[in-house]
This record gives C-alpha cells, sequence and structure tokens, in this order.
C-alpha cells in the first residue's frame, strides 16, 4: 500500500491476500479454548528450577537449622540483601541472626549455589504481594516459616555443584586435580559460561563443605 | 392502537432509546469477551456469572467518578461537546424499522436522514478536542475531521447502491425489496458494495485499522483524553451507539433487515434484524483484532484513489443495471 501511483494497483491482490491471513489468523484463535489459568483459584505447575522466594531449611533428620552462619551467601549476593551473623558454638556453628531483603532481591539463585549446608532454597511460589514493604524484610524465623509452607525447588547448593562439576570420569583420571581444587576449572569451562563463573568462588566456598556433606 | 400518535411516538421513541442505551452497555461486553476468544484470553470473568454485571460495574464506576474540567479548557465547549456528540448518535436510530411497524418513525426518506444526522457526530467531536485545549486532543479531532470527510463520500455512495436497486429511501420498502435476495448477496454488485460499506464503516467509526485519532501511541487517548466520569461515559455511549446504528443500517440495506424464517411475527423479525446486525458489529470487531494501525497518507489513499471511484463506478453499474431490467427489487 505504498503511496506511489504504480504501486499502490499492484499491490492490492497481495493485501487482499494479507487481509484474508490476518482474518483467518483472529477466527483460527476464536475456536481455540482460552489458555487463561484463572490464577488465584488455579495454580499452573511450576517447573523444576523455579526461582521464587527464598527460605531456610531444617535437617531432614535431626530437625535441626542446616543454615551455620558461614555468610557465604551474603558475600555472594550480588545486590546484598542478605545479612548474616554467626553464632560460634561447641560441634557446629549457627546463624545468630539472618535477614533477606526480599524487595531487592533479584532471584539469581547464587546464594543456594554456594550455599555448603543447602540451608537456603527457593521455593516454588512467588505471591508473598503486600502493601507493606516491611514484611518484605525476612528474617531467620520468618524464612524458617516459609521453607515449611511452600514446596521447595529441585535447586540446592550440593545439587548444582554436582551438576556443575567435571564429570566422574575425568575427576579419576586425574588425581592431582583432587588435591587441587583449582585445577579442575579448565574442565568446567564445558559448562554453560553464566553459571560457571560466580562458581569459580564456589570452590573455596566449599572447602570445608566435603566432610559436612558425603553425597 | 387507541393511543393519539404523538403519545405512540413519544412512548415508542422511549422504549427504543432505553433498548438502545441498555445495548450499548451491554455490547461493551461483548466487545471485550469476543476478542478476547480471539487472543486465546477469557475477558471479564468475574462480576457476575462470567463476567456478565462488569457493563453495569463500569458504568457505575464511571458515574462516581470525579469529573475534572481542565483549568485552560473552553468550558462551555468543553462541557457541552459530550452531549453534542451523543444526540446524533441516538438520533440515527429513529427512523430504523426493527420489524414490520416497529420503529420511531419510518420517514420516506430514512436512509437520508441517517446519513445526515450520522455525519452530525463529528461536530461533536472537534468540540471536545477543541475545547479540552490539549494538543493530543486537537491533533485527534483534526484527524478526525479529515478522516470522516474523506470517508463520508464512499460510505454514502456506497449504502446507495441499495437505495438505487430497491429505488426507495424509506428503510422499510428496502428491507421488502429484499425478499427474493438480500442486497448483500446480490451478485458482484452488491457483494462489492457490502464490502465497501464495512470498510467504509470501518473508517467511518475511526475503528482499527482507521483509528489514527486515537492512535494511543501518540496521541494517548485522542480527543477523549481530557474527559473523565460521566462526559467520558456519555462519549463511549455515543461511539457505541453510532457503531451499532451503522451495524443495524448494514443489516437493513444489505442483509434483508427483519426478513428471515418466521419474520411475519414482529418479535421474530425484530429478533433477526438484532442478529444480523450483531453480526456486522462482530465482523467490526473482528477486522479490529487482526489488523494494524495504518497511516495517515494510506488511509487516504484508500479513500480517494481506491474507494470512492469504486463505490462511484459500483453505484453507476447499480442504476445502469436497474434501467437495463426496467425495474427495481432483487
Amino acid at each position: 500500500m505504498a503511496p506511489e501511483r504504480a504501486g499502490f494497483w499492484t499491490e492490492i491482490p497481495q493485501l487482499t491476500r494479507a487481509i484474508a491471513r490476518a482474518m483467518g489468523v483472529t477466527f483460527r484463535n476464536l475456536l481455540r479454548r482460552p489458555i487463561t489459568v484463572r490464577y488465584p483459584t488455579v495454580k499452573r505447575v511450576y517447573p523444576d528450577r523455579f526461582r521464587g522466594i527464598l527460605a531456610l531449611t531444617y535437617d531432614g533428620e535431626t530437625g535441626e537449622e542446616n543454615c551455620i552462619g558461614c555468610r557465604l551467601c551474603e558475600y555472594i549476593c550480588p545486590p546484598q540483601v542478605i545479612k548474616v551473623e554467626m553464632l560460634k558454638a561447641e560441634k557446629r556453628n549457627y546463624a545468630k541472626t539472618f535477614t533477606l531483603e526480599l524487595y531487592s532481591c533479584e532471584f539469581c539463585e547464587l546464594c543456594v549455589q554456594v550455599c555448603p549446608t543447602d540451608a537456603i532454597i527457593m521455593l516454588k511460589s512467588f505471591d508473598l504481594a503486600t502493601a507493606d514493604r516491611r514484611e518484605l524484610l525476612l528474617d531467620k524465623d520468618r524464612l524458617h516459616a516459609l521453607g515449611l509452607q511452600f514446596e521447595p525447588s529441585w535447586a540446592t547448593g550440593n545439587r548444582l555443584r554436582d551438576m556443575q562439576a567435571p564429570p566422574k570420569a575425568a575427576k579419576a583420571a586425574a588425581p592431582a586435580a583432587a588435591a587441587d581444587r583449582r585445577a579442575p576449572e579448565p574442565a568446567a569451562e564445558a559448562a554453560p559460561p553464566a553459571p560457571s563463573s560466580p562458581d569459580r568462588r564456589a570452590p573455596e566456598a566449599s572447602e570445608g563443605a566435603p566432610t559436612a556433606n558425603p553425597e | 392502537m387507541t393511543l393519539p400518535p404523538l403519545a405512540y411516538h413519544a412512548l415508542v421513541g422511549f422504549v427504543v432509546l432505553n433498548v438502545v442505551i441498555g445495548m450499548v452497555t451491554y455490547v461493551t461486553l461483548l466487545e471485550r469477551k469476543f476478542p478476547a476468544r480471539m487472543q486465546s484470553r477469557i475477558g471479564p470473568y468475574y462480576v457476575g456469572p462470567h463476567g456478565l454485571l462488569q457493563p453495569i460495574a463500569d458504568a457505575i464506576k464511571l458515574m462516581i467518578k470525579e469529573d475534572v474540567v481542565p483549568t485552560a479548557a473552553d468550558r462551555w465547549v468543553y462541557n457541552l461537546a459530550p452531549i453534542v456528540f451523543l444526540v446524533p448518535c441516538v438520533l440515527i436510530f429513529a427512523t430504523l424499522p426493527f420489524a414490520p411497524g416497529l420503529g420511531v418513525a419510518d420517514l420516506n426518506i430514512g436512509v437520508l436522514f441517517f446519513l445526515a444526522v450520522s455525519s452530525l457526530e463529528i461536530v461533536g467531536l472537534f468540540m471536545g478536542g477543541w475545547g479540552s485545549n490539549n494538543k493530543y486532543a486537537l491533533l485527534s479531532a483534526m484527524r478526525a475531521v479529515n478522516q470522516i470527510i474523506s470517508y463520508d463520500l464512499p460510505f454514502v455512495f456506497a449504502a446507495l447502491v441499495p437505495v438505487v436497486l430497491a429505488g426507495s429511501l424509506q428503510m422499510s420498502v428496502i428491507v421488502e425489496a429484499q425478499r427474493g435476495l438480500w442486497f448483500g448477496a446480490y451478485p458482484v454488485i452488491g457483494w462489492l458494495s457490502f464490502i465497501a460499506f464495512l470498510v467504509a464503516t470501518l473508517a467511518a467509526e475511526n475503528r482499527v485499522p482507521f483509528d489514527i485519532l486515537e492512535a494511543e501511541s501518540e496521541l494517548v487517548a485522542g480527543f477523549r483524553v481530557e474527559y473523565s466520569g460521566m462526559k467520558f461515559a456519555l462519549i463511549q455511549l455515543g461511539e457505541y451507539a453510532h457503531m451499532i446504528g451503522t451495524s443495524f443500517l448494514g443489516a437493513l440495506l444489505f442483509l434483508g433487515g427483519w426478513l428471515g424464517p418466521g419474520s411475519d411475527y414482529v418479535l421474530i423479525g425484530a429478533f433477526w434484524f438484532l442478529l444480523k446486525a450483531m453480526l456486522v458489529f462482530l465482523v467490526i470487531t473482528w477486522v479490529r483484532w487482526s489488523f494494524v494501525r495504518i497511516r495517515v497518507d494510506q488511509i487516504l489513499a484508500i479513500s480517494w484513489k481506491l474507494l470512492l471511484p469504486a463505490s462511484l463506478v459500483l453505484l453507476l453499474a447499480a442504476a445502469f443495471w436497474v434501467a437495463v431490467r426496467g425495474g427495481h427489487g432483487a
């Protein structure tokens, strides 16, 4: 439908076809069922790697808090929304306080990735909508309560590190690599670049972890 | 009927006016539900069963909203515009016969009255655009005047084809002339003029793809950008009334009005008429959700280079055909 004199008439057949096609598309859609999920009453099944609200976990067997207050999540958090204070104790350490400013969280899942004890996880839920920002300043009790309230996502620190570690065969073939944790890095380049780059810091993080979780 | 004619017409007029306003209210629901299904959505759902009370909720909301008048606005023009806009839009229903004998006034120049009054809406529209003292509103009103003047000609010519075929400007005569064959199904002349009528209707109603006057990305909401509350509701009411009126005209001129099985009974005839008019309205809506907005120069090119010559040729062809055959009617 160019304004030129020649184009106007020559384009009319093409235009007619285009009109028919466009109206055909809308008509076919008219006959389809609506795909709307009526959200508050019906909830769709979220994917396994859903990155939703953050929460703290309890140990499944002993019922103790998993968090050892190591502050790794605090260090890695890009928007710096996590603040942890460690409580030294006899057998293991605890988090004295654990605050998470969910209103500034960017849901990057890095804190989950670095957690040596699978203490912080993400949940398959996002509805914490509120009229008061202060309700999104989550403390330790609130985070633990949320963990019990919603279904957890698949990802935990150990699972993510297992997934991103070099294949088992490569590990066995290079015994020296086991001694020096920095050595497997070239092999780890096979992993997707975005998660692997923050993971560079994970080996230092999990220095003490292997004994803690023999999985 | 023992009532004096004046009282009878006043009564019918009152009923028609209220029916029209009720219809307009519910057509807004149709306008939301139907395209929702086209986009695989549901549309209004929670107010009443399947959103059936949504138009009423909208109306109540608009009535209790604050009525803001911009300080820089030309108060008289600004406040008068919605009424000037609404009156011709509702007045066009005066000559529409909904069924044989059921109508406010079956004028012998009914089509002429309809075409004349329906193009008066542009006065109210331009008053609104001018009185708002807002650059968007003014631009929009200018575009609207430009477009409506361009498209009233092909609109009138396309609407005159059935008039020529039927040999009368009286709506009921035009409908009765379609007893054998609807003018919309009349070979070639009828088909083409029905398409021309639909396209011209889209443009005259400022509907997508000819909705440059309310191009949201550039003009916010067009000439009604400064209106709120009940004045906004009046403008919306006028627009939808105008659109339904034009759908009724299309059903009358091209789809045989109230003709259909059992149309000897007034109510069944009225039912067929409503059904056909709603079909025309749905086609207009269907087009709206299938296309993107086109440019001003394209709109004018379509009007002056394609539609106007085509509808003129159609009108001449219809006149020629009637002369050759030596008689009116399908």
